[in-house]
């Protein structure tokens, strides 16, 4: 289980990277000098998203997080398991934007089966991490709404550009 | 979840379990403390403070490693479906000298008293 987790994380990470990277490259042609980043951001934050138990979910959930920064774009991934957490599903991707000041806006939607399911979060990052707090949002299997709240503790990534030496 | 900065004798950043307990307007938190590679418990970081009426939460903690001392500083909101915190870590060496800083960030939600062992779901 762990090491299917880290081979899917890994693969989740270079995904939303490729990604973002691709998106930048077209907001680059398309929009010039728009992709000037908030000052003193790195480019690549790594951390853990943190949901309320979801009903017919053993636990909480605990997953790895990574966010992408490009210009005042970001995207963030994270991979989605099933109820028993023993398999993963999917991922969610998302994207969204940062201002000027770290305030960041991101939106998701994730389909897995029948089921599509919806996050929205907002937060602050800095130079030398950050933390946002959302909700997901989906139908179960038989159309009743649930809601759960997730929040998300970030720190700049390892080896990420940009990043303020802290040390 | 506690998440901190890479320090330069470590090997990544640092993602950790932490368990955070409110009784009335106090708050204390624990997270296991790892060797610099991360491949064996050393300790356990404690911290303590207080919450307000607004769940304003300030919590500190202070621990020695290796002959190392650091006092950590955190603070953020607490609702009832869960918040973030953020702080500092001050890392002292036995020599003295330029005390080294990190960032760290922490992500709860609650959580029943009869949850089984941490795992990952959905």
């Amino acid at each position: 289980m762990r090491r299917r987790v880290s081979v899917a994380f890994v693969a989740l990470s270079a995904l939303a990277l490729c990604l973002v990277s691709a998106n930048a490259q077209d907001q680059a042609q398309t929009q010039g000098e728009a992709l000037m980043p908030p000052s003193r951001l790195a480019d690549a934050y790594r951390g853990m998203i943190v949901c309320e138990k979801a009903p017919g979910a053993a636990d909480i959930l605990r997953v790895p997080l990574d966010i992408a920064v490009r210009g005042n774009k970001v995207q963030f991934a994270r991979p989605l398991f099933n109820r028993r957490g023993t398999w993963v599903l999917g991922n969610e991707i998302g994207s969204g934007s940062v201002d000027t000041n770290g305030k960041v806006q991101m939106a998701s939607t994730w389909e897995v089966g029948s089921v599509i399911g919806r996050g929205n979060y907002s937060g602050t990052l800095s130079a030398g991490g950050g933390t946002l707090s959302g909700t997901q949002s989906w139908h179960g299997s038989e159309d009743e709404a649930r809601t759960r709240s997730c929040h998300i503790a970030l720190v700049p990534a390892a080896y990420s550009q940009r990043a303020e030496a802290k040390q | 979840m506690y998440v901190c900065e890479k320090l330069p004798t470590t090997r990544n950043i640092l993602r950790a379990p932490l368990d955070l307990e409110v009784k009335g307007d106090s708050a204390r938190f624990a997270r296991p403390l790892f060797n610099l590679d991360g491949s064996r418990v050393v300790g356990n970081e404690l911290a303590s403070g207080t919450v307000d009426a607004n769940g304003r939460l300030h919590l500190t903690s202070r621990w020695n490693y290796l002959g190392n001392t650091s006092n950590a500083e955190y603070s953020g909101t607490l609702t009832s479906t869960g918040g973030t915190l953020t702080g500092t870590q001050t890392w002292t060496g036995p020599g003295g000298g330029e005390p080294i800083r990190r960032t760290c960030t922490v992500a709860v939600v609650p959580t029943s008293a009869k949850a089984p062992s941490p795992s990952q779901h959905q």
